[in-house]
């Protein structure tokens, strides 16, 4: 009974913090495990929020119970206004942000109106600083994102915008994040669709990007922070090449401190892959080829496996490069040959067999020189994981250009 | 909600219900029991049942529908199902039986529902449309055309509500007793002159978060209805202390006010209460910051006969207030003083050696009193009658204090930061072990 009443206290407490500070954006848990003074357990400094860890069970007890109690409409359930909901709620997700009925219910209260976007998404960040892995947390964002861009689409005029969009958001450009350097002229081409409606929802993507990088840092190997940052370059910024330059840019000092998060990694290679898509226009907009990137990121990895022996996700990793870079041998030939500087039609069938022979060739000696260096620095080295590792690689090499002969 | 349905699909008029006749294929209870009977029984089930008693069969379906068991409902539970039909069908079938209907939180309900609902039942008395958003003045003036016998109303939280509705309201319903205009905030001085003039048998008004009513429409309130007994105007930020002397003048047997959040009163209105309204039992001034220990000396001198104060965050009273308490209200049961930080232990000793201490006082809050300390609770150790102590963030309180409190007092609820008191389990085993040893030895 007197447990109960602490609960309603401990909320209120809460709440009344909340409305002191609405800037608040850490949180966590101080091992106080049974209340020396009758204080608060609930410690206000900088923006930063504490909870007695001896609270935090009666709380979440008392937040959980009044929710469900009402949810499920039983009889001696207490009203709740959307005021109290959205208190309840966020009590709840604070301590146990897995409680996907807390978020449901924080869904229909944005649904009608009572609650914003951005005051949800706010609560999911400061969430993620303490759960960095919550599957819960980044789903209810994915919704929350899926809403914010079918209302700035509804409320953009007309169909121009689906076309507009892709360029809109090539119009946000970090020019400090990219060392690539930019043809004014195409610079201007961008300049000419202003991007004044949706500021707010680029601003909030940028945002969740950077909240990932957050989460990541600080779970290792966090697959859920990253495979939600995919999402959000995929859905809310439509794989813009400008983006994805960004976002290479600022994970390669990432990865390069996180050498065994294989997540991290992933996140590249999905860049990368991206960016191949999109080469043509890579080239025409940037004058980047896209094989001078791949090469790049082949000579940062095996400097990383030089500095850093025996670590398996940056073996995984130089498979997937080097994979990527025969394959763009073979696709940047091909574009070659249907190139308009071809001019007589009958040259084209002799050429064609030439360079076909002649990729072949150049495939065979990237192959070969990769076994000769892998040889040469790995497979020598003192570290016997590293050895096993190395020896692996050399293995996958040879079936690999078995399955490219073949 | 299977009354929807059953709504929908069966509106009959009431004539059926003496038309029927029990054939030999029926039930042995149709047969056994009268139908008179039958419909007895219905009269006492809630909503829910009657619906599925109206799915039975055609017999029970006319008698649970018939209007004589909907005299009382209550939609709440259903608010988010409830729309505009459910409530039309609802009217036609009770027609003049209906006499309280609650569509609290229905939101979806429109004034055309509630049009032909004042028309066709014109015998409510008991009206609820607690946030029912999107009523206007329509829906009042409706009631006031229909509803003569209307004594209760409840229509906080509209907010298309404005001062025509009050007019409507003053014209048609003479016998109101009861209205509640919380939040409506399009509400001002006019409206409430209006209803004033109007509705002389007004008991009790509630406006809480008037922001446009002054003191001249508080004014009309207290000199036209003067048997108003209960009165809040809980956050209506601009009276001042001239609207509480107007209810200390003319309203002198009120019972209960509320003045909470009314930050521009000052100790006058304390002062004009004092010498009104001798009668008052329960006074709530939570965040009235002005009042002091004069004021609150005017008021207990006269008012003895006080039950009920919240005095939260009256961050200006000192223990000499208390002391008046003491003296002059030996009917005090419940004090709410939390957030009075110049409170002390020489204060609590007041309450605690008063007339209302040992019998009366059963409430006592003091959260974010910071000078309380211990002394305060052994002061406190002779109020048999307390139920409830609330002590949270009164930081020099000790666990050994409450303890000490706890066997004095062993029924009373402390409300602290503590964990509450449990039986030690290890005492029992303890013993018992002992004495295994001994019979080993």
């Amino acid at each position: 009974m007197s447990s109960d009443s602490r609960g309603c206290r401990l909320l209120s407490d809460l709440n009344s913090v909340f409305r002191k500070d609405p800037e608040i954006d850490e949180y966590d848990f101080l091992p106080v495990l049974e209340p020396k003074h009758n204080r608060s357990p609930l410690i206000l400094q900088d923006h930063k929020l504490g909870l007695e860890m001896w609270s935090v069970k009666i709380l979440h007890h008392y937040a959980y119970n009044t929710l469900m109690t009402w949810r499920m409409k039983e009889v001696n359930a207490k009203f709740l206004g959307q005021l109290d909901l959205i208190c309840l709620t966020r009590a709840i997700v604070l301590v146990n942000p897995d409680c996907s009925t807390a978020w449901n219910i924080r869904k229909e209260l944005i649904e009608s109106g009572d609650l914003s976007v951005a005051d949800d998404l706010k609560l999911g960040a400061l969430v993620l600083g303490k759960h960095p892995k919550s599957p819960e947390t980044f789903s209810h964002r994915k919704w929350l994102f899926t809403t914010l861009v079918d209302s700035c689409l509804a409320n953009s005029s007309g169909s121009t915008v689906s076309n507009s969009s892709v360029n809109m958001y090539n119009n946000f450009v970090n020019m400090d994040a990219i060392d690539v350097n930019l043809d004014p002229n195409v610079q201007n081409g961008f300049n000419v669709e202003p991007s004044s409606k949706q500021p707010d929802f680029q601003e909030h993507a940028f945002k969740e990007l950077r909240n990932c990088q957050k989460a990541s840092d600080k779970y290792p190997s966090n697959y859920n922070a990253w495979s939600h940052r995919i999402w959000v370059v995929k859905h809310c910024l439509n794989c813009s090449l400008q983006v994805l330059f960004g976002e290479l840019h600022t994970t390669e000092n990432w990865v390069s401190k996180h050498i065994s998060d294989h997540s991290g990694f992933h996140y590249r290679q999905f860049l990368l892959t991206s960016l191949q898509k999109q080469s043509i226009d890579l080239k025409e907009q940037f004058s980047v080829c896209y094989k001078n990137l791949i090469q790049k990121e082949l000579a940062t990895t095996i400097d990383l496996i030089k500095c850093y022996e025996g670590h398996e996700a940056l073996w995984y990793h130089r498979r997937y490069i080097f994979q990527n870079l025969c394959q763009s041998y073979s696709a940047g030939t091909l574009l070659e040959l249907f190139h308009p500087q071809h001019e007589y039609e009958d040259d084209i069938v002799l050429n064609i067999s030439q360079k076909k022979t002649k990729l072949e060739n150049e495939r065979q000696v990237l192959l070969l020189k990769e076994i000769d260096t892998v040889t040469k620095s790995d497979l020598t080295s003192k570290d016997k994981f590293h050895k096993t590792l190395a020896q692996k690689y050399i293995d996958w090499i040879q079936k690999f250009s078995r399955s490219l002969e073949s | 909600m299977n009354n929807h349905n059953s709504f929908n699909h069966h509106v009959k008029s009431r004539s059926e219900v003496s038309n029927i006749s029990i054939s030999d294929d029926d039930a042995p209870i149709n047969k056994k029991l009268p139908k008179e009977l039958l419909l007895r029984i219905f009269s006492f089930l809630d909503v829910v049942s009657l619906c599925r008693c109206a799915k039975v069969s055609k017999f029970w379906n006319l008698l649970a529908l018939d209007g004589s068991n909907w005299q009382r409902v209550d939609l709440f539970e259903f608010q988010r199902d409830i729309v505009g039909p459910v409530v039309e069908n609802i009217s036609k079938r009770c027609g003049g039986f209906l006499k309280s209907l609650s569509l609290r939180g229905c939101q979806s309900i429109t004034d055309n529902a509630l049009k032909i609902f004042a028309q066709q039942c014109r015998n409510i008395e008991e009206l609820n449309l607690n946030n029912c958003k999107e009523i206007t003045d329509v829906t009042c003036e409706h009631l006031g055309k229909h509803s003569h016998k209307l004594s209760w109303l409840d229509i906080s939280s509209c907010q298309q509500i404005t001062d025509k509705s009050l007019k409507a309201l003053s014209d048609g319903c003479h016998t109101l007793q009861f209205i509640n205009i919380s939040w409506c905030t399009r509400i001002t001085n006019d409206g409430l002159e209006a209803m004033s003039k109007g509705c002389h048998n007004l008991h009790t008004f509630i406006g809480k978060g008037l922001t446009q009513v002054t003191d001249e429409g508080v004014g009309y309130i207290a000199k036209n209805c003067e048997k108003l007994k209960k009165i809040n105007l809980h956050s209506c930020t601009n009276i001042t202390d001239d609207a509480v002397q107007e209810i200390g003048d003319h309203c002198h047997q009120i019972l209960f006010l509320c003045l909470s959040n009314c930050t521009r009163l000052t100790d006058a209105s304390l002062v004009s209460l004092g010498q009104g309204c001798h009668n008052l039992t329960t006074l709530e001034v939570a965040d009235c910051s002005h009042f002091t220990d004069n004021g609150f000396q005017a008021l207990a001198r006269n008012c003895s006969n006080l039950e009920k104060m919240d005095l939260e965050e009256c961050i200006q009273i000192t223990d000499t207030t208390l002391n008046y308490l003491a003296m002059f209200c030996p009917k005090l049961s419940a004090l709410s003083l939390s957030h009075c930080e110049l409170l002390t232990d020489e204060g609590i000793r007041h309450v605690g050696a008063s007339a209302c201490a040992t019998e009366h006082l059963k409430i006592l809050e003091l959260d974010n009193c910071p000078l309380i300390t211990d002394a305060s609770l052994e002061h406190l150790m002779g109020c048999q009658s307390l139920e409830r102590i609330e002590l949270y963030d009164c930081q020099l309180i000790t666990r050994a204090g409450i303890r000490r409190l706890r066997t004095r007092l062993p029924n009373i609820k402390v409300h602290a930061y503590f964990a509450p008191v449990t039986p030690p389990p290890s005492v029992g085993n303890g013993r018992q072990r002992y004495c295994k040893c001994c019979t080993i030895l």
